[in-house]
């Protein structure tokens, strides 16, 4: 967990340049040879060639996309697995932020409602950088021009500032190599921080609960069932989310 | 994997990138890089640096695999970054050689050369 005895504000306080530029959030995830080494496989071949279709045009070298392919791998726990979806996939952003057109990492909206049930700190889950932790975050989704191969695996443990401040990751992350495959990101709605534990959590699964109802509703599917949310558990506070 | 760190070309690549960065005075994210590498490209231009370093050390790193410099390809920070992490890590393997050679048959295959 984080350093103990400060919060992530007066971590932000203290170190304001270098929590702002992220430039010390590391990822602990797979070696740099095990990421290498499934670059020679199938799948890490299938992750390259997306990476070379969405870099067509451009002058970057094929160095630097290799580089590029492996630190994202790298932010996982594990090798990702490739896997064929036809659904949206989220990401979450302090709100008024905009989604990078180029950032590969998302999730499925199940990894954020599995993390809320479970009652897990969204921010330690997800491994997020302090900078990406606010009070309101804005959710945005995009969503596949078609059926469409993503690479999945388990979000790594993170460390910032030298390792004072330590996440444990663990959730579930979408890796999508290839931006153009999908549409742009679209902002769907926005969550709260902290919430009370009686009417907030209920406030949050709902405005959750009514983007999901839309979107299904819209594509003539179930509606969303909103009783299998939880409360949270007394004196519990709800955690912040970033920018997954 | 025994890479040693060449010390010419790594000095090589980190002015360069720092040249690159320089190129981006009004950019808070290229200064931001620059300024957390500064010690680390002040080290390998003195050849202070002698054993390599994992990429997942070097500052930035997320930043760049998430695709923060991008926009800046003329010239190329991120192409300057990654020639940099390659010399710190001790240049290419041969394995890295054989990966980017199947990227550039790919490529070629994209772009209808192949």
């Amino acid at each position: 967990m984080a350093n103990p005895g400060l919060t992530p504000s007066e971590i932000a306080g203290r170190y304001p340049v270098e929590v702002r530029e992220t430039n010390t959030f590391k990822t602990h995830g797979v070696s740099w040879q095990a990421a290498n080494d499934y670059f020679k496989t199938p799948e890490g071949l299938a992750y390259l060639q997306k990476i070379i279709d969405a870099n067509s045009g451009s002058s970057r070298t094929l160095s630097e996309l290799k580089n590029f392919a492996v630190g994202q791998v790298r932010s996982g726990l594990d090798l990702p697995r490739m896997e064929t979806i036809d659904e949206p996939l989220v990401k979450i952003v302090p709100r008024g932020e905009q989604v990078s057109p180029h950032t590969p990492f998302f999730a499925r909206r199940s990894a954020f409602e599995d993390a809320i049930a479970n009652g897990h700190n969204l921010s330690e889950r997800f491994g997020l950088p302090i900078r990406s932790e606010a009070q309101v975050y804005d959710i945005y989704q995009i969503r596949p021009n078609g059926p469409t191969e993503v690479f999945v695996n388990t979000i790594a443990p993170t460390s910032e500032l030298g390792g004072q401040v330590v996440k444990s990751g663990g959730a579930e992350q979408y890796l999508v190599p290839n931006r153009r495959l999908y549409s742009e990101a679209v902002h769907i709605g926005s969550i709260g921080k902290r919430l009370g534990a009686a009417s907030g959590a209920g406030r949050w699964a709902g405005s959750w609960c009514a983007d999901r109802r839309a979107e299904r509703d819209s594509s003539g599917s179930r509606p969303c069932a909103p009783h299998r949310w939880r409360r949270p558990l007394a004196g519990h506070r709800w955690p912040c989310a970033g920018s997954l | 994997m025994n890479q040693t760190i060449d010390p010419i070309k790594l000095k090589a690549a980190a002015a360069h990138l720092e040249w690159v960065l320089q190129q981006y005075p009004d950019s808070e994210e290229v200064q931001g890089l620059l300024r957390a590498l500064t010690p680390l490209i002040e080290s390998a231009k003195s050849r202070g640096i002698e054993s390599p370093i994992d990429s997942n050390d070097v500052p930035g790193a997320y930043n760049f695999a998430q695709g923060l410099y991008m926009p800046f390809e003329t010239p190329n920070v991120g192409g300057a970054y990654s020639d940099f992490i390659d010399e710190l890590r001790g240049g290419l393997t041969e394995q890295d050689r054989q990966i980017l050679a199947q990227m550039q048959t790919m490529r070629d295959r994209s772009r209808g050369h192949g």
